[in-house]
């Protein structure tokens, strides 16, 4: 086994989409004015806030420049005097539209997608939220503009709950291990499940795996008087407790047993995040994971940095540095002559 | 002092104790000035004592001295003089002569008021034995023999131009005529028999005297001994004999420790008669002096338990030479020595050996060298400097049984290599010996001492292994950044080297050295790492970086801890595993 500690965290600063990524910010924040500008005298007054993997700290850079921005707008009304969600969704819309190439209201958002010369594409996805209800919680709008009336209706939600739910967890170096591994994770399903999203795991059911799961590996280092940590073995050990969540279950229809997962949001509306999946696709996301420990133990095997890194670069893909090991190392010591 | 200023404390003296001291005619050239007067002891006897000033009084104390010799007293030497204070044991108020001439006064009564055949004058006597019976002695020997072990013997004494040792073997003291006191055995080398009898516990010491007769040392003899050694001194009494020399050496066992002090017989009868009714007997007070291990050792403190553990030393250059030399000196005494270099003239200034060790186009290996310096320092020290053909350290590890003959296993060489293989032998053939390793770092930041083997928790590899990995890594413990090349090279890389003084060698060995007894009297008892820390202004001047476990201990100076375990070391894990 060889420290991979410096190859994990050069490839987390390859694939981490920052917080601080100013682009984002600068698109989230022209779109935000053009909704405060434009937004028609109907509406009420609302107050925005990040959401997502973005605001979360785990979010990673999409391999198709295809960028998520999640935006949440909290409108001060009570959903209870709004009975259709999508009038306030078409505030929204309306509002922006125009702006960008396309504004679509989707099942659980307005969605802007923003694409200019070059430039990778955006989409800011802005949830609507009725925010002042009188149980005193939040509800997100959900339904699509030409939606039947039963796909219509106000959510439960705390989307800020969650932010700070996963936030607080851990603290400081801890807390930095913890999203990092979120992102090796997320990486690996970028590699490992298809693109259409079909049978792919979201990446909040990965991030919720982690809370429940993720546990901090670390060791004192004596001479420097400080923590050293292994992000290989946090993810070694989030792998195997994954694996170990699943339960073996009679699938009725298909006639067959199927490894099955579930977990539920630890704040509102405590549903379960795989509840979309079928059984037979949680399956093939056991046997993923399977292979995934399997690849980890491969690695661990390896006394040579760069076969442990061709192991690691079939799990995570070329973003995943290839290193070679020198035969000595340097020291101060000396011959004592 | 002047003068004066002598004669007015003196004369505060003889108000404040009602003496009577009064300037001398004549004054001993050492001496500024003396005064006589008489004194009264507690036995009512009458004394004459002479104060003598120096003119550095009261940086010296005043002599006191007893007129009449002929009677012994303790605390008086020879010429009457009274050892009053250890002065290097007290500090005195110079400002205060005329107090200091009355305390020195009070303490000469006090020492001449002591009553002869009482329990402390016996004490007092034993004392200062060595001097009194180094000033009445005609004859001197030297004795190697380790007395605590005898209470009767015969032991051989050789004599060479009037120099004698006697030993447990006529070999031993032979040894030492040649080695250490350079003399040659030849046919004016002779032998005598040298008696050595053991006087009781709680015996009072010999009556003194400067000439004794043999009826008396007989008498006291068989008054003082246990049955058993009366029993062999009588057969000794009851030989018949004409002419004939012994040497007899009393063991007196004194509170403080074993006096030792002999007497030369010469037995000279008209015809065969015992000795013990011998008239004719000339009485030669010998004064024996004691080189013998546990004596000499005994003032370096250190245990006797040492004599017989064996050691290897792995280098002597300049941090091993200064260990062989701290080993020796604290009374190892079987020391191997293997070392491949051979002693050059850029070595003489951090190393043990100095340039007389340096034969011009003859240069010599160290170890030999070394050997040749310490055996003829230290009497006991027995040294292998391990001669073979090939003297590599690779070489010696490839019969790795060697290893396990020793006590401990002590690693000079600087050579990390080196030192994890030693390390990987001993884990995998589960060889118990401790293994010590020791280094410089460079420009004087410091150096370290590591020991390993001593508890199976962890191990020397457990240093150079990352801590979340099984990767080789460099000293964890070092004092420098990584990636830094301090080599220097004046003339060629066969004679690259880097750069720290002899003092920082001497104070690495020293930790080592120190260490190395802690092992070897049990007193360890885990893996350690020792750490000292030096300055690191040069070092940071000419541009290198210190690295953090400098950063975060340098203040403290000194670093001493546990090795702490790696959990995936490759070695001391797997064995622990097996």
């Amino acid at each position: 086994m060889v420290n991979l500690q410096k190859e994990f965290l050069d490839f987390h600063d390859k694939i981490k989409l920052s917080d601080e990524n100013t682009i984002l910010r600068e698109k989230r924040e022209i779109l935000l004015n053009k909704l405060s500008d434009n937004i028609c005298d109907e509406a009420v007054t609302y107050t925005t806030f990040n959401q997502g993997s973005y605001a979360m700290g785990t979010g990673i850079k999409p391999e198709d420049d295809d960028y998520d921005i999640d935006v949440g707008v909290k409108f001060d009304i009570n959903k209870d005097n709004y009975s259709d969600p999508i009038k306030v969704k078409k505030w929204v819309r309306d509002a922006l539209d125009g702006h960008t190439k396309s504004v679509e209201i989707r099942r659980s958002c307005v969605t802007v997608t923003y694409q200019k010369d070059d430039e990778p594409i955006y989409h800011v996805d802005f949830a609507i939220y009725a925010a002042a209800n009188d149980d005193g919680k939040m509800y997100i709008a959900k339904g699509k503009e030409f939606s039947t009336e039963e796909n219509r209706k106000w959510e439960l939600s705390d989307p800020q709950g969650l932010i700070t739910t996963i936030k607080d967890k851990y603290k400081d170096d801890d807390a930095k291990q913890f999203r990092r591994v979120i992102r090796y994770l997320k990486k690996w399903r970028t590699h490992n499940f298809s693109s259409d999203g079909n049978g792919t795991p979201t990446g909040i059911s990965l991030t919720i795996l982690a809370y429940n799961y993720f546990s901090v590996s670390k060791t004192y280092d004596w001479s420097k008087q400080k923590d050293v940590y292994d992000d290989f073995t946090a993810l070694y050990n989030l792998a195997r407790s994954i694996k170990n969540s699943f339960s073996y279950k009679w699938n009725e229809t298909d006639s067959q047993w199927y490894h099955t997962i579930s977990t539920d949001l630890p704040v509102e509306p405590y549903n379960n995040l795989f509840e979309k999946m079928t059984d037979k696709q949680l399956n093939s996301f056991y046997t993923k994971v399977d292979t995934l420990l399997t690849k980890l133990d491969e690695v661990k095997g390896k006394d040579k940095r760069s076969d442990a890194c061709a192991v690691l670069i079939k799990i995570f893909g070329e973003d995943f540095p290839s290193t070679v090991d020198k035969s000595m190392v340097g020291t101060s010591e000396s011959a004592s002559l | 002092m002047s003068l004066e200023e002598i004669a007015d404390v003196v004369n505060k003296l003889n108000l404040k104790r009602n003496v009577n001291f009064e300037l001398c005619d004549t004054t001993r050239p050492e001496y500024l000035c003396e005064y006589s007067g008489l004194v009264v002891l507690a036995t009512n006897e009458n004394i004459y004592l002479r104060i003598a000033f120096s003119k550095y009084f009261p940086l010296s104390f005043p002599e006191i001295y007893v007129d009449d010799t002929s009677v012994f007293r303790a605390h008086v030497g020879s010429s009457g003089k009274l050892c009053l204070f250890d002065s290097s044991a007290i500090l005195v108020k110079q400002n205060m002569g005329d107090q200091v001439l009355i305390d020195c006064f009070d303490q000469a009564l006090t020492i001449l008021n002591i009553v002869p055949s009482s329990k402390k004058y016996n004490d007092e006597v034993c004392r200062e034995f060595d001097s009194y019976w180094l000033a009445v002695s005609t004859k001197r020997a030297y004795s190697c023999l380790n007395t605590g072990d005898i209470q009767f013997g015969e032991y051989p004494m050789v004599i060479s131009k009037g120099v004698s040792v006697v030993a447990n073997t006529k070999n031993e003291a032979e040894a030492i005529l040649q080695n250490n006191f350079e003399l040659t055995i030849n046919q004016d080398t002779f032998e005598r028999v040298c008696i050595v009898v053991r006087i009781r516990d709680s015996s009072s010491m010999i009556p003194l005297a400067k000439q004794f007769k043999w009826s008396t040392i007989r008498r006291y003899i068989t008054e003082n001994t246990s049955s058993s050694v009366k029993r062999q001194f009588r057969k000794f009494l009851n030989k018949q004999v004409k002419h004939f020399v012994r040497y007899l050496l009393l063991i007196y066992p004194a509170k403080d420790g074993e006096i030792l002090f002999g007497f030369r017989l010469e037995f000279n009868n008209s015809r065969f008669s015992k000795i013990e009714n011998s008239l004719t007997c000339k009485v030669e007070n010998t004064f024996c002096e004691r080189i013998d291990y546990n004596y000499l050792l005994s003032r370096g403190g250190a245990a006797s338990s040492l004599k017989n553990k064996n050691v290897l030393l792995l280098g002597c250059g300049s941090v091993g030479g200064y260990i062989a030399n701290n080993l020796c000196q604290v009374g190892i005494t079987n020391l191997d020595i293997l070392d491949e270099d051979i002693f050059q003239p850029e070595n003489v200034h951090r190393h043990l050996l100095g340039f007389d060790s340096l034969k011009p186009n003859q240069y010599k290996y160290k170890s030999d060298l070394v050997k040749k310096e310490l055996e003829s320092k230290f009497l006991y020290a027995d040294i292998d400097s391990m001669n073979f053909s090939d003297r590599s350290v690779q070489a010696f590890i490839q019969e790795t049984h060697r290893l396990a003959h020793y006590d401990l296993i002590i690693s000079a060489l600087g050579e990390p290599t080196l030192n994890l293989e030693i390390n990987k032998i001993l884990a995998s053939y589960n060889i118990d010996t401790p293994f010590l390793c020791c280094f410089n770092e460079p420009y004087g930041i410091g150096g370290h001492v590591i020991i390993s083997n001593i508890d199976k928790h962890s191990c020397m590899q457990c240093l150079y292994t990352d801590p979340i990995s099984s990767e080789l890594v460099p000293f964890r413990g070092s004092l420098v950044a990584p990636d830094q090349i301090f080599k220097k090279n004046l003339s060629g890389c066969s004679s690259s080297f880097v750069p720290y003084s002899c003092l920082d060698s001497q104070q690495t060995a020293i930790s080592a050295s120190r260490k190395s007894i802690e092992i070897l009297t049990g007193k360890l008892m885990n893996n350690q790492i020792i750490t000292w820390f030096g300055n690191a202004d040069e070092f940071l001047a000419k541009g290198f970086a210190v690295s953090e476990f400098y950063i975060n201990n340098h203040q403290k100076q000194y670093f001493e801890s546990v090795i702490h375990t790696s959990k995936d070391c490759p070695v001391c894990t797997k064995t622990l595993e097996g």
